[in-house]
């Protein structure tokens, strides 16, 4: 789907975003050390209840933290791929101001929603790293090198599930713009700070099947410790494959809707 | 270049009634209603040509323009442009139009205009010695030398939309689609622009449909117009013609010391062939058949001493209006 | 002001689907019940048990969909960057106000979701309110108060934006800090000291960790020692951004077109 010139435009337009931000030094700075805060701010429950109690549900602190990694990462790339693009679909569509972005010669699902990058968020990629290497170390290391591996690309499925759910949760803004249903992938992203497993039987399935939350944080925490078989890969593959399909499929349909502002 | 053939484009909207109770009934009962906004439209735009497109606000000329470009997907009718289909999209299609919106940005805020531009090259895929040399010559075209290293959100209004069109073109686009591209500039960008824009045809032999409601820029440029009114188009044809079915009847003007009366401004009005259009304290304007001209100017200096007397052509404004109308023009 | 309210309350008509699918989009609280249920599974922790973690977050859920402070901060420092707060300063009324009458309006939408779903959550969850209708009182004023103070400290905080041009970071600060100090990641009772002694006395808790803490019958929380401080901060948050306001306002660019 992104080819070699696809590719390279996206790499122009993400050096053209990196070089304006740098505009903005002082936003950049408190930004990184706002994300800091951050990151020690959605660690205290995890810490706090290693203080207080044995473990959550099986989940100890290695695990708590390692998922919180995934979890930032997902967060970060919230922030520096999807709300600078998709985030702006609905004022874009308001403004008109996507019409310029859809004449443009290149695929238009890609450049909608990959070419703007949030370039103050980025040392937030850094901060995930380290945490999931301490909490991996913490937790005594994978079992087995195939659960590392494992664990990796079921965490480059989460991201492209993150990317499609993103898409899914907002395309529907092309033809109505009050359709903006993106406050769903903010609300799957936050429940999947916690593993899945603790949520009750309904819930679960939901944040498992209907949105893919489990698939986005859990599983690859699962993984990574043993808690899941490595073949769970396998299965977020196929699962990404499926759901990239239909927001092709669902894209494709509503650009042939597209009213943007009227005037 | 351009082809259109029994346009359609419809669009549902939501009717709301006024007030907090209105506001607070719609919210579980919702009413909609269909608008036509382009309505059976049919046209050609040849190479070389630059066609104007008028109608007063809201009478469908942007959304026509957001068909040719694919922005909008057609209702019913068929719309071609260089043999594509704009719905479908095809890239090599997109390379080949540029659209410039009055006031809705391509440049991004945040870089020097350059960069902006080098990102183009990408996008379009240029080569990099043709696009230097189509940018520099844009650049010069358009004045943008003392500015095109700064900041786009430095830039001034008439600044940045002479950017926007560099940016536009930078691809050498072979049909340009220009929406009120002089919206809010000065004098002197306005007749930048348009020395650009013919200049740019010349060069190019682009098809160019252009939308505006400065005159200004339809005389100067447009060799024909098409007018739009509710959707519908209501004429076709040179800007001479509208102004030949205007009437033999002249516009004069007449400056005078001290006002006239309201009796000697009915007396006036009174007179065959003369038609009183707007009188204020020191001037009369009156609408008068060739023969009735002198008449006229005699009858006011009888009154008042005269201080000057000015006979032009119906301002073409007023033949429009009535073709926005949906009248003959 | 009214004329105002009532114009937000249309505006947002118009987005009726989105308000109320999106009233309990804060699901934070949620994930949280989780993670403490789940380390009360066996045993309950400090003496808290299932029940009162369910409900201590359930009422969290409720305040944190109703808070004003993320609009507040937002609105208030995007439009001191894109020049719209110029608009704003020509109309007969503080601007500081607009923001936190738009969230209102919001809520008005949000309210029905909320009071419905809520209770829904906690009864599901197996969560059980402690104390009579006193203890709801208590807790309404409360959080009324410490919302009001919230909404002003998110102002003062906001008007960092009249000296870093984009101020998205440290916005994004404050809502960070009223996660701890509101006790959204954990009841303060169970951080360590000493950090419940201290935390029982800023606007964050009063806003939401206070009132969570009594319905759920979590901690000792005095009523009457609680509604009178947190009355003493609204005063003294009100005579603040006075003083702020003002210097700020004579460091604003009027930029935008």
């Amino acid at each position: 789907m992104i080819g070699g010139r696809t590719g390279r435009v996206l790499w122009a337009s993400w050096r053209a975003t990196a070089a304006g931000a740098a505009e903005y030094r002082g936003d950049m700075l408190t930004g990184t050390l706002v994300s800091i805060v951050w990151l020690g701010v959605s660690s205290v429950p995890s810490v706090v209840v290693s203080l207080r109690a044995a473990d959550a549900g099986g989940w100890g602190l290695p695990q708590l933290l390692y998922l919180l990694s995934i979890w930032y990462l997902m967060d970060a790339v919230m922030w520096i791929v999807i709300m600078p693009n998709i985030g702006q679909w609905p004022e874009q569509v308001r403004t008109g101001s996507l019409d310029a972005v859809l004449l443009k010669p290149v695929n238009s699902l890609i450049y909608c929603s990959l070419r703007v990058l949030g370039v103050q968020d980025l040392p937030k990629l850094l901060l995930a790293a380290g945490l999931a290497v301490t909490a991996v170390a913490l937790g005594g290391g994978p079992p087995t090198p195939a659960a590392a591996v494992a664990s990796v690309i079921a965490v480059l499925c989460g991201l492209v599930l993150l990317w499609a759910l993103g898409v899914i949760t907002s395309y529907k803004v092309l033809s109505q713009v009050q359709w903006d249903a993106s406050f769903v992938l903010h609300a799957a992203l936050n429940l999947g700070r916690v593993p899945t497993s603790l949520y009750g039987p309904l819930f679960r399935t939901v944040l498992t099947w209907v949105l893919p939350v489990a698939f986005i944080t859990t599983v690859p925490a699962e993984v990574m410790f043993g808690m899941a078989s490595p073949w769970m890969a396998v299965v977020a593959l196929a699962l990404t494959a499926v759901v990239v399909l239909i927001v092709v499929v669902l894209w494709r349909r509503e650009l042939g809707r597209y009213t943007g502002a009227m005037s | 270049m351009i082809e259109v053939d029994h346009l359609v484009r419809t669009f549902d909207i939501t009717v709301r009634p006024p007030g907090l109770r209105g506001a607070l009934r719609s919210v579980v009962h919702r009413e909609s209603r269909t608008i036509t906004a382009v309505d059976d439209i049919g046209f050609r735009v040849g190479a070389g040509e630059i066609v104007g497109f008028l109608g007063p606000n809201g009478a469908g000329k942007t959304t026509t323009l957001k068909c040719i470009a694919g922005l909008l997907t057609t209702t019913s009718g068929r719309v071609r442009v260089l043999g594509y289909d704009p719905a479908a999209r095809d890239s090599e299609f997109l390379r080949r139009i540029g659209f410039v919106m009055g006031q809705r940005w391509q440049l991004h805020v945040d870089l020097p205009v350059w960069e902006s531009f080098d990102l183009h090259r990408v996008i379009y895929r240029l080569g990099k010695q043709e696009f230097a040399d189509t940018r520099d010559q844009l650049v010069e075209m358009l004045g943008l030398g003392p500015y095109v290293m700064q900041q786009a959100r430095r830039l001034s209004l008439g600044q940045r939309m002479r950017c926007e069109f560099a940016a536009a073109l930078l691809h050498r686009p072979a049909v340009v689609l220009l929406d009120e591209p002089t919206l809010g500039l000065d004098f002197e960008a306005q007749q930048q622009i348009r020395t650009f824009i013919a200049e740019y045809v010349a060069q190019t032999q682009a098809s160019v449909l252009l939308t505006s409601h400065y005159l200004r820029d339809i005389e100067v440029l447009c060799g024909r117009v098409l007018t739009i009114s509710d959707g519908r188009l209501t004429f076709s044809g040179s800007l001479a013609e509208i102004r030949a079915t205007a009437g033999r009847d002249k516009r004069v003007r007449v400056r005078f010391v001290q006002p006239l009366t309201d009796g000697q401004v009915a007396e006036l009005g009174a007179l065959t062939g003369v038609t009183v259009v707007e009188v204020s304290r020191s001037q009369i304007v009156l609408e008068a058949a060739p023969g009735a001209i002198g008449r006229a100017v005699d009858t006011v200096e009888r009154w008042v001493a005269v201080e000057d007397v000015d006979v032009a052509e119906q301002p073409l404004e007023d033949a429009l209006t009535r073709l926005y109308h949906g009248g003959r023009p | 002001m009214f004329g105002l309210f009532r114009v937000e309350l249309q505006a947002r008509s118009t987005y009726r689907a989105q308000i109320v699918l999106g009233a309990l989009g804060w699901v934070v609280p949620l994930a949280f019940m989780a993670l403490w249920r789940g380390a009360a599974a066996d045993n309950p922790v400090d003496g808290i048990d299932q029940a009162q973690f369910t409900t201590y977050f359930g009422v969290l859920l409720a305040l944190s969909n109703l808070s004003l402070t993320g609009n507040v901060v937002f609105a208030m420092s995007s439009r001191i960057h894109n020049g719209q707060l110029s608009v704003m300063l020509m109309r007969p009324m503080p601007p500081t106000v607009v923001p936190v009458l738009e969230s209102a309006a919001t809520n008005v939408f949000r309210l029905p979701v909320v009071i419905v779903a809520v209770p829904l959550i906690v009864i599901l969850g197996g969560g059980v309110v402690r104390g009579g209708v006193s203890v709801w009182v208590t807790a309404v004023v409360v959080a009324v108060l410490g919302a009001v103070a919230v909404a002003y400290v998110a102002t003062i905080v906001a008007t960092v934006a009249f000296w870093l041009t984009k101020a998205d970071g440290v916005m994004g600060l404050v809502v960070g800090l009223e996660w701890v100090l509101g006790g959204m990641v954990a009841p303060v009772v169970l951080l360590p000291q000493p950090l419940p002694t201290v935390l029982v006395h800023q606007p964050f808790w009063f806003a939401q960790g206070a009132p969570a803490q009594m319905l759920a019958g979590i901690g000792d929380v005095s009523a009457f020692g609680t509604i009178a401080e947190a009355a003493v901060w609204v005063v003294g948050l009100h005579l603040l951004l006075r003083v702020v306001w003002r210097r700020a306002l004579r460091r604003y660019e009027a930029v935008g077109t």
